[in-house]
C-alpha cells in the first residue's frame, strides 16, 4: 500500500450501523442528535439516533468537556468527608462522534489552556484522556461560517483523532492520531481506501471550500489590537446588549467561576460558565469594576480571542463556526467588527 | 410618493442640522438574511445605510438609559430614536420610572405594519443559503439555493405583532407613516388563552418544560428595556438570592423573579422571546401577565405619562379575588 493511503480506510454506508454498533459495545458514544435544547451532543444509544445530516449543531462540543455547571467536589463537614468528582468514573471510555472540524480545533485550544499548560486542570484532562474525537468534514458550510478566515478549514484535522468524510455511498476514514489508529484496528467493516477515494474527497473539499464566502482578513488584526485605547472601541460595542450568548455558544470561550454551594451543612464546590460580557465578571469586592461598561467588556472579548491568545498560544481563539453570529439577539456580527477595526484609522 | 425610509432620513438630517439630536438610534440591514441590526448614527455618519422595513424587530428603547447617561455631564442633548408602537411604550415606561426625562429623547414614532418573524420564514426554507429577497405589499419573495418561495407577510408576523393593539405610538415628537395602522382585530393570543385555561399543575408543567431549555445567558433580560437595574437580582452576591447553577430550580427562580417584575410594566414587545437563542416561549408567561393586569386593573402600560402603574397605587374597588387566605 502506498504510504499516503496508509491512514485511510473506507466504510460503506450499508456497513455503517454495524461499524457504529461495534464501537457502541466498547465505548460510550456522544454524537449530534435532536433534543429539547436543539441539535447537540447527546449520548447515543443506537446508530438510528445519530443525526449526521446537520450543518453544525446548536451548542458546541465544549459543553461535554467543560459543562455549564460542574461539581468539582462535594463535602460534608459533619463527617469530614470530601468526595472528589473523579471518584465515580465510568468503566467505558468515550467517543465524541461527528463533531465538525471547527469544534475539534476549538478543543485543541481548550487543551492548551486546561491540559497542556501548568497548572493542569484535572477535571478537564481526565475527560479528555478518556475520549476519542471523531470529526466529520464539512461538505456544505453555512453562510455564517468563516473558518477559512481564522486558520481553520472544512477538513481541519487538529483536535481530531479520526476524521470522516462523507463520499458517495461510503465514508472515507482517516486516523489522525495513535489513539485513532488504535480504535480502528481490527474493525472488520473497514476496507482499504484507494486513490480514487482520496480524489473524490479532494474534489468534495474543494467544492466545500468554495462555499466559504467570508473575506475577513485577520492577519493584520493583531497589530491594530495592540492599541488598547484605540478610538474604534468607542463605537464597535454600541449595540451590544451585554448578554452571554456569544460567549456561551463560542466553542473556544472557556472562562468560569467557582462557587461553594452549602445547604444544611453539606455542600459542593461547583464550576460554572462565566462570561466577560457580564459586569460581575470583573467586579471587585471593593465595589470597583475595572471593566465598568460595555466598551471595556467587548474589548476584552475581542482582545482575548484575537490578541492575547496569539501572544500566549500563538493561536487565534476563534474557529469561525459562526455560532455567535447566528445567535446574537442584535446581529452584532464578529466578521463586521473585525472589518470595522481593520478599516479604522 | 416619498418612501417612509427616505422620510425618516430627511427628518434625521434636519434634526442633526438643527442640533436637536446628537445621536440617532435606528436600524440598518443586518448581515443575516431577513434581519436588521440596530444602527447608531452620529451627525457625520452615512444615512444611506439607515433602513426601515418589516424586519426592524429590535426594541431600541433598551439602549436609551445608557446612551443618555453617557451624554450627561456635557451640554444637554437629545437622543433621537425610531419607535414602533411597542417601542414607544417602552420609552414612556422608562420615563415614568425616571430612567430618562422626556427632554432626553426625540421620538420618531412610526406606524408599525407588524414585524415579520424571521425564524418562521427560515423554518420553512430548508436551505440557509439565501440568495435574494424581494417584497411586494403582501408577500416576501425569497430565492434560495434550491428554489424560491413566497411568504405572505401577515401569516409570518411575530406572535406579539399578531395580537398588537397599539401599532401606532401614543407618545412621539413626530409621527411617520400613512396613519392607517393595520389595527388588529384579534387582540388576545389564542396560544396564551389556551395556556391560561389549563390547570395550575398543567401550567407549571409547561413552565418547567419551557425553562429546561434555558441556558441562563440573560439575553431575555438584556434585550428588555424594562430590565435596567444596575445590578440584577440574579447577579447579586450580597445577599445572594439563588445559585448560579443551571439546575431547573435556579433557572425557574430567575425567570419567576424577572417575569413578575414585569407586572404592569411589560408592553409585550416580544424582545425577550426574540432574543432567546434557545427558543424558550417566554411570551406565554409575560403575555398572560399583561392580560391579567389588564383584566384586573384595566391598565395598559406605556400609553401616557399620567396614569399610575397599578402596582404603585390602589383603588378601593381593585379586584382581589386572587388574594388567598392562608390555609
Amino acid at each position: 500500500m502506498k504510504k499516503e493511503l496508509e491512514n485511510y480506510s473506507i466504510l460503506n454506508k450499508e456497513d455503517f450501523n454495524k461499524f457504529f454498533n461495534t464501537l457502541l459495545g466498547k465505548y460510550n458514544i456522544f454524537g449530534p442528535s435532536k433534543s429539547d435544547k436543539g441539535d447537540k451532543l447527546n449520548k447515543i444509544n443506537s446508530a438510528d439516533d445519530l443525526m449526521l445530516d446537520y450543518k453544525n449543531f446548536k451548542m458546541s462540543a465544549k459543553e461535554f468537556f467543560f459543562p455549564q455547571c460542574e461539581t468539582l467536589l462535594a463535602f460534608d463537614p459533619s463527617t469530614g468527608i470530601v468526595k472528589n468528582r473523579s471518584e465515580d468514573v465510568d468503566a467505558k471510555n468515550d467517543i465524541i462522534f461527528g463533531i465538525r472540524p471547527c469544534d475539534a480545533l476549538a478543543l485543541s485550544f481548550f487543551d492548551r489552556v486546561f491540559k497542556d499548560g501548568a497548572p493542569q486542570d484535572p477535571y478537564y484532562t481526565e475527560k479528555r484522556h478518556r475520549s476519542t474525537i471523531i470529526s466529520l468534514a464539512c461538505l456544505e458550510p453555512e453562510p455564517t461560517c468563516f473558518c477559512n478566515a481564522v486558520g481553520c478549514d472544512v477538513d481541519s484535522e487538529t483536535g481530531a483523532d479520526i476524521i470522516l468524510t462523507q463520499l458517495n455511498s461510503r465514508y472515507l476514514i482517516k486516523s489522525v492520531t495513535e489513539k485513532g489508529i488504535e480504535i480502528l484496528k481490527h474493525l472488520k467493516t473497514l476496507i482499504p481506501a484507494t486513490e480514487d477515494d482520496i480524489k473524490e474527497k479532494d474534489e468534495l473539499m474543494a467544492k466545500a471550500k468554495s462555499g466559504l464566502k467570508s473575506n475577513v482578513e485577520v492577519k493584520a488584526l493583531k497589530k491594530k489590537l495592540d492599541d488598547f485605547d484605540a478610538s474604534f472601541w468607542q463605537t464597535v460595542h454600541q449595540k451590544c446588549l451585554g448578554c452571554g450568548v456569544c460567549t456561551y455558544f463560542c466553542p473556544t470561550c472557556h472562562c468560569f467561576d467557582m462557587t461553594d454551594e452549602v445547604c444544611n451543612n453539606t455542600g459542593r464546590r461547583i464550576r460554572t460558565w462565566d462570561s466577560c460580557m457580564f459586569p460581575l465578571f470583573t467586579l471587585h469586592a471593593s465595589g470597583h469594576n475595572p471593566r465598568p461598561s460595555y466598551k471595556e467588556r467587548m474589548r476584552q472579548r475581542i482582545l482575548h480571542k484575537f490578541n492575547y491568545a496569539q501572544e500566549n498560544y500563538n493561536e487565534i481563539f476563534c474557529v469561525g463556526c459562526g455560532r455567535c453570529i447566528i445567535n446574537c439577539p442584535v446581529n452584532l456580527d464578529i466578521r463586521k467588527v473585525i472589518q470595522e477595526i481593520l478599516e479604522a484609522k | 410618493m416619498k418612501s417612509i425610509e427616505s422620510e425618516i432620513k430627511d427628518l434625521i438630517k434636519k434634526l442633526f442640522s438643527e442640533k436637536k439630536i446628537e445621536v440617532f438610534i435606528g436600524y440598518e440591514n443586518g448581515t443575516l438574511p431577513l434581519r436588521t441590526t440596530p444602527y447608531f448614527v452620529s451627525p457625520n455618519d452615512d444615512l444611506d445605510k439607515l433602513a426601515w422595513n418589516r424586519f426592524c424587530s429590535n426594541n431600541l428603547a433598551v439602549y436609551l438609559p445608557r446612551v443618555v447617561a453617557k451624554k450627561k455631564g456635557g451640554n444637554s442633548c437629545k437622543v433621537g430614536i425610531l419607535c414602533k408602537g411597542c417601542d414607544s411604550r417602552s420609552v414612556v415606561g422608562l420615563i415614568k420610572e425616571k430612567q430618562l426625562s422626556r427632554n432626553d429623547v426625540f421620538i420618531i414614532g412610526i406606524v408599525c405594519p407588524g414585524i415579520i418573524d424571521t425564524k418562521k420564514i427560515l423554518s420553512e426554507i430548508k436551505s440557509s443559503d439565501i440568495e435574494h429577497i424581494d417584497e411586494d405589499d403582501e408577500n416576501i419573495m425569497v430565492k434560495f439555493k434550491d428554489g424560491k418561495k413566497n411568504f405572505r407577510k401577515k401569516d409570518h408576523l411575530y406572535e406579539c405583532c399578531i395580537n398588537c393593539e397599539f401599532t401606532t405610538p401614543f407618545v412621539y415628537d413626530t409621527l411617520i407613516g400613512d396613519g392607517k395602522s393595520s389595527s388588529n382585530t384579534i387582540t388576545s393570543s389564542q396560544k396564551v388563552a389556551e395556556f391560561s385555561a389549563k390547570s395550575r399543575q398543567e401550567r407549571w408543567q409547561i413552565f418547567e418544560q419551557e425553562l429546561t431549555k434555558c441556558i441562563r445567558c440573560y439575553a431575555c433580560r438584556n434585550a428588555c428595556p424594562n430590565c435596567y437595574c444596575k445590578e440584577c437580582f440574579a447577579e447579586q452576591t450580597k445577599p445572594k438570592w439563588f445559585s448560579v447553577t443551571n439546575d431547573l430550580s435556579d433557572i425557574i427562580f430567575y425567570h419567576i423573579g424577572r417575569i413578575f417584575h414585569q407586572a404592569g410594566r411589560c408592553v409585550d414587545c416580544g424582545a425577550c422571546v426574540r432574543a432567546c437563542p434557545m427558543d424558550v416561549d417566554l411570551r406565554l408567561f409575560t403575555r398572560m401577565l399583561v392580560d391579567e393586569v389588564k383584566e384586573r386593573f384595566g391598565y395598559d402600560p406605556g400609553l401616557n405619562f399620567e396614569e399610575a402603574p397599578p402596582l404603585t397605587t390602589f383603588a378601593s374597588d381593585d379586584k382581589q379575588e386572587f388574594i388567598t387566605e392562608p390555609s
